[in-house]
């Protein structure tokens, strides 16, 4: 092998080696992508700007929109929410929990990163049965949007469950009390069952508010 | 006999008159019509001499006739009086006298019965059922207008019949009698969902579309009710919800429902009262906070509050609407699921 071949060797094996780590590297950063759920792509400066220009004025919609930072963060929450009315061990990495205890319901919302939505879980006073609440026949009247199914828990049985396109909700009620699990903002499809008995298992009726 | 003989013979019997020392007959009359009335403390005596009685009469399908003195003097058989139920009554029935062309101080009776007069009783003078007779005049039972017999069974069948008497010995016999039968108490209610006055059925929906911020969002579909009742006091719509909002689970949140003028407050929800009508009776009336205009709306508790009223009168085909309002503001969370169940019931005070 001449000292020409084997320079053009070894500039074809860098060349190779660098094309190894650019696939691995972007392998990872797909695996991770998929692993925390979340969009990595950052606003750019103008969407930025929009933004904000809009969010200055007091009946903009954008007031609404929630921001996060891309990825997991040294901020983010752990998995065990109390209430007045509950206490509950959530198998979801969450962020941006927000408790309302009134003297008649408990709210807590929480972003879920992974799969990226919102989770609503909400306590409020049961006025006549189940079935017959607005937020059961709401979903039952429009059943071109809501699949109805029951998801069975150890804790609590058969658990009703209504999915749609972006959303997921479970109703559980008990003791004159109606408790509602709502993802929104999500892709139902990854919201594992097993994840949802798991949650539903750690859920623990404290205290009416 | 000649003329001469005939009038000592009329002085005879003249001046032969009976007495007695407890009663005396001060007047009495002879041949084709003589009568007299005799009173003492006591007792009071109608003599007639030289015709008969008149307790027996001749009895025909359309007239009887009454023979004698007795008789002539008793007032004037009315005719059948007119009994009515002109309004689907269930307790009460109008009931106008045929004076029977009587004095007007002539005094009537009114018999009733629901076996044709195997059992009788009679209409007293406050228009309930008991079982003396009372006697009051045409104008006291009510003149031309007639009046109402009340406390009556639902869906009963009644006879009455009516007597007259002006004095003492001048009691008729009953008139023919008239029947009318009282209804069922009734009260029919329906509702429907439509932009226009037309039926519908269930489900009963009301979407609101999406809830525009800062404004307020009327939905298309009213809600329309129908009431018809015969209650004897009317009948009343009332409404309630099931959370005193519109609730949605997915943002956990609450659009409350409150009486205000929706064009100044940043969110609310609430009723108003589109139109009232009726063919009959009532009226039909829109109960305050119900009744604004404009962007005004009523609140919807979990406690039922009355937003419509037949003005405490039955009524016939009633029929109301209402407009359904709601206003979300820049924090009203966005959610796809806000939601409320309304309840409108109907009761009726029988």
């Amino acid at each position: 092998m001449t000292k020409l071949t084997r320079r053009h060797w070894l500039i074809g094996a860098g060349m190779l080696l660098c094309l190894l780590l650019g696939t691995a590297w972007f392998g990872w950063q797909m695996l991770k992508k998929n692993a925390t759920g979340q969009i990595l792509t950052d606003l750019s400066d103008r969407s930025q700007e929009f933004i904000d220009q809009e969010r200055k004025k007091s009946s903009s919609s954008w007031n609404q929109v929630e921001f996060s930072t891309p990825g997991p963060q040294s901020g983010d929450q752990g998995s065990r929410f109390s209430t007045t009315c509950f206490t509950i061990s959530l198998p979801f990495t969450t962020r941006d929990q927000k408790v309302e205890n009134t003297a008649s319901s408990c709210t807590l919302a929480v972003r879920v990163l992974s799969p990226p939505g919102r989770l609503v879980i909400w306590a409020r006073p049961l006025r006549s049965k189940l079935d017959e609440d607005t937020a059961i026949t709401l979903r039952r009247l429009k059943k071109d949007v809501y699949t109805e199914s029951t998801l069975k828990t150890t804790t609590y049985g058969p658990v009703l469950m209504f999915q749609s396109g972006d959303e997921l909700a479970l109703f559980l009620a008990s003791k004159q009390m109606l408790y509602s699990f709502a993802f929104t903002d999500t892709t139902t499809a990854k919201l594992k069952e097993s994840d949802l008995q798991a949650m539903l298992d750690g859920f623990t009726i404290t205290l009416k508010p | 006999m000649n003329r001469t003989s005939a009038r000592l013979l009329t002085i005879f019997f003249l001046f032969a008159m009976p007495a007695s020392t407890a009663y005396e007959m001060r007047d009495f009359g002879f041949g084709a019509g003589g009568s007299s009335v005799s009173d003492s403390t006591t007792y009071s005596s109608v003599s007639i001499v030289g015709e008969q009685g008149g307790s027996d009469k001749n009895v025909g399908t359309t007239y009887n006739l009454g023979p004698g003195l007795i008789f002539t003097q008793q007032s004037n058989v009315p005719a059948a009086p007119t009994f009515t139920n002109p309004s689907s009554y269930y307790n009460k029935l109008k009931f106008v006298l045929d004076t029977g062309s009587n004095p007007t101080d002539t005094l009537f009776a009114i018999a009733i019965s629901t076996d044709d007069f195997v059992t009788t009783n009679f209409i007293q003078a406050d228009n309930t059922i008991g079982a003396s007779p009372v006697y009051q005049t045409y104008s006291t039972w009510g003149g031309a207008g007639g009046a109402n017999v009340i406390g009556l069974s639902v869906s009963t069948t009644y006879k009455i019949k009516v007597k007259a008497m002006q004095t003492k010995y001048t009691e008729t016999e009953y008139s023919v009698a008239a029947s009318a039968t009282t209804s069922a108490p009734t009260l029919t209610y329906d509702i429907d969902v439509s932009p226009t006055d037309s039926d519908t059925g269930a489900p009963y929906t009301v979407a609101f579309g999406t809830l525009n911020v800062g404004s307020v969002t009327t939905a298309a579909d009213k809600v329309w009710i129908d009431i018809d009742t015969n209650a004897e006091s009317g009948a009343a719509v009332y409404v309630y919800d099931g959370a005193g909002g519109l609730v949605s689970s997915n943002a956990g949140a609450t659009i409350t429902s409150a009486t205000a003028d929706l064009s100044l407050v940043s969110t609310g929800y609430g009723l108003q009262i589109a139109s009232v009508t009726q063919s009959a009776g009532g009226p039909l009336a829109k109960v305050s906070p119900y009744n604004g205009a404009s962007e005004n709306v009523g609140v919807i508790t979990t406690e039922s509050s009355q937003i419509f009223s037949t003005t405490s009168l039955p009524i016939t085909a009633g029929r109301g609407s209402v407009y359904v309002k709601a206003k979300a503001s820049s924090t009203t969370p966005a959610a796809g699921d806000y939601s409320d169940t309304i309840t409108m019931i109907a009761s009726g005070s029988f």
